[in-house]
């Protein structure tokens, strides 16, 4: 059987495809998807993802977001969830567990963005370069893989609208003889990823501006009709506006993470906002790349008159992108930091570099037959991977193994507390440092973090062998509204709101101390915290006033308050 | 059927994928499996049957379709939420049948 370079490509990108999944999964979950826990345990925001899709998948709706994170209150969800329905739908068609699935799909998806750049690269250039693009983008260095474990993980989901909205808007433009049904077909898809990013993270909205100048341009050249130019914006609308009309007061109402109001009645643009958080890598190409990036952009820019109208969009694409991810630098743009859109943007921006070896590439290979050429590309390309793979791998690696939030015993207390106990249960998690995926135990819950100095007040006095009735913490609490939670919609725009702990008589949740006698359980670690004494202190203590110890392994215990 | 040739192929690949990682890895094969299976009914399908409407190439329709149906079809869930409809295993399957069937018979 001989085999078209066509599909010689397609099984190298295949071949990648598998590689590139290897390399992001593998350094977390170690190759087992069948561990019930979260692979990653490095970021509070992969927490709140995980244990927000989990919500969804479990009760099998979003309208309402989690009780135990709203003290045990049922308040409507005001948050943009679309991403988290995405995977509770995945997952009810696999056996494998809801913790695991959040890290694949988020694999799968930025694999699919990889794909989809594939997709336009191999379309509007040609399939040697998207190949080379695919593979520098398969296999970056791991610092442009840092969403993955620092909780952005809906910026994949976004990202990959956009190239489809690309790739789309372009193939639209080019089609010969395009008919009203065209218009209909294509405002659709067009109208189906606006609402999948207005639904999911509005912050790509952040990259419209460029479709809208370039259709007004393509207006103006008479190259798109205002006749389908209306319809497409109509059909647009018409899958919009339900779900602005529904969400969008909702949002306003409630601020949460990933809300529209933060930019909304925020500044936009703020000096002090905009700066490189520190725990963000900077986002950098290698000299390697910067070089060959910049061989591929001039060699664009001298070809600029002679290259197609695709090529030319995609390569302004790339621009914009670039001055779009660097704007919180240059123009003090905030936008959920702005420079986020610079490592979704990695797969395509890396087409120039692509472009720059493949000009290369060509000038070495230019006596040989196409098929020789062909196998020439696949080589460089899986040099490319073989560079790249380990120390990208070894780095994700570095970040897995250096410890995170929890190990298995501490994994092992929140599974005892949310299996085992009842659903509205209290819970003070002692050992601040539980604080962080606590919500695992899908319990309210009180807790410190030993960073924060609570934890540490609570600790130190226990050291200092004074048992206490109040502790210092805080509540694992969803961001809210000064003016409270939604606890009903009456209208489109009308709203019963009320705030945590409004049915208590005795307590508020912006109390940062809590009588023990408040909680049902209390979660602790008394082995290798190295104030074990003080941890066995108030075991002994809470014994002998009537409290009970009901679950206890090498490292942790759970004491039931006595009431 | 012939357009329905690349579905096939694109779950032959997938099946591909899932004994090689059952045979490289500790999970288990019928987890891959099951991975393999979600990935092509609630990524691949809905958005393929909808782009043969159109006229992109194979690979073109089965990529950049699984972006469409990770657009659509949680779309039609958010929707569904709304008027109190579950969001269960039985009703996503329904949605994700009724887009791949209509899109094919009214092409």
């Amino acid at each position: 059987m001989k085999l078209s370079q066509k599909t010689i490509i397609i099984i190298a990108l295949l071949v990648f495809f598998a590689l590139g999944f290897v390399l992001r999964s593998f350094p977390f979950t170690k190759g087992n998807l069948d561990i019930a826990k979260p692979p990653v345990k490095t970021s509070f925001d992969v927490f709140e993802n995980t244990g927000h899709t989990k919500w969804i998948y479990d009760t099998e709706q979003q309208k309402y977001l989690q009780p135990h994170k709203i003290t045990g209150l049922w308040v409507i969800n005001p948050m943009n969830s679309l991403f988290y329905i995405f995977i509770a739908g995945f997952s009810k068609f696999t056996n494998v567990s809801i913790y695991q699935t959040v890290y694949f799909a988020t694999v799968l998806l930025s694999l699919l963005v990889v794909l989809a750049v594939f997709a336009l690269v191999e379309k509007y250039f040609n399939e040697r370069i998207a190949l080379i693009a695919a593979a520098l983008a398969f296999f970056p260095q791991a610092k442009w893989l840092f969403q993955m474990y620092i909780g952005f993980q809906y910026d994949y989901y976004a990202f990959l609208a956009i190239i489809a909205t690309l790739f789309l808007f372009l193939h639209y433009i080019e089609k010969e003889n395009r008919t009203t049904k065209d218009a209909v077909l294509y405002g659709l898809l067009f109208g189906a990823l606006m609402a999948m990013i207005f639904l999911a993270h509005y912050i790509e909205f952040l990259f419209m501006p460029f479709f809208d100048v370039v259709g007004l341009w393509l207006l103006w050249k008479k190259k798109l009709s205002v006749k389908e130019s209306v319809i497409i914006v109509f059909m647009i609308g018409i899958i919009m506006l339900p779900f602005v009309l529904y969400y969008y007061p909702l949002t306003l109402q409630g601020h949460l993470q990933g809300g529209l109001v933060g930019n909304v009645q925020g500044a936009l643009i703020n000096k002090e906002l905009s700066g490189h958080p520190d725990y963000f890598p900077m986002p950098r190409l290698s000299t390697a790349l910067n070089v060959l990036g910049l061989l591929g952009a001039g060699i664009m820019f001298f070809r600029w008159k002679k290259i197609s109208f695709g090529q030319k969009i995609v390569l302004l694409f790339i621009v914009y992108a670039i001055l779009l991810g660097t704007s919180n630098y240059t123009l003090n743009v905030t936008g959920n930091r702005a420079e986020r859109q610079l490592f979704s943007s990695y797969p395509i921006i890396v087409l120039l570099p692509a472009i720059g070896i493949y000009s290369i590439a060509s000038l070495l290979l230019k006596r040989f037959p196409e098929t020789t050429k062909t196998l020439g590309f696949i080589a460089i390309a899986f040099f490319i991977a073989f560079l790249a793979f380990k120390p990208a791998f070894s780095e994700l690696e570095q970040v897995s193994n250096s410890g995170g939030f929890f190990d298995d015993s501490k994994w092992d207390a929140l599974v005892y507390i949310r299996d085992t106990t009842p659903k509205d249960s209290l819970v003070f998690y002692l050992s601040g440092y539980e604080h962080a995926f606590a919500q695992f135990g899908e319990r309210p819950s009180f807790g410190g973090n030993i960073g924060f100095g609570n934890t540490k007040e609570n600790i130190i006095k226990l050291c200092n062998g004074q048992y206490l009735e109040n502790y210092e913490g805080g509540w694992d609490i969803r961001d809210i509204n000064p003016n409270g939670y939604i606890l009903k919609r009456k209208g489109l725009n009308s709203f019963e709101l009320v705030q945590p702990f409004y049915n208590h008589s005795y307590y508020t949740y912006n109390h940062t101390n809590a009588p023990l006698k408040l909680f049902d359980y209390v979660v602790l670690q008394y082995k290798n915290t190295g104030f074990d004494p003080c941890m066995a202190f108030f075991l002994n203590e809470s014994i002998a006033r009537g409290n009970q110890v009901v679950w206890n392994n090498n490292e942790m215990a759970v004491v039931k308050v006595k009431k | 059927m012939k357009e329905l040739k690349p579905l096939g192929i694109t779950a032959g690949i997938l099946a591909v994928f899932a004994v090689a990682g059952s045979l490289f890895t500790q999970t288990s094969f019928w987890s891959f499996l099951t991975l393999g299976f979600a990935i092509w009914f609630y990524i691949v399908l809905p958005g393929y049957m909808i782009l043969m409407h159109t006229s992109l190439a194979s690979f073109q329709k089965i990529i950049i379709g699984s972006a469409i149906s990770t657009a659509i079809v949680p779309v039609i869930l958010y929707g569904m939420d709304i008027i109190n409809i579950p969001l269960s295993r039985v009703f996503i399957a329904i949605v994700i049948l009724i887009i791949s069937v209509i899109s094919y018979f009214k092409k």
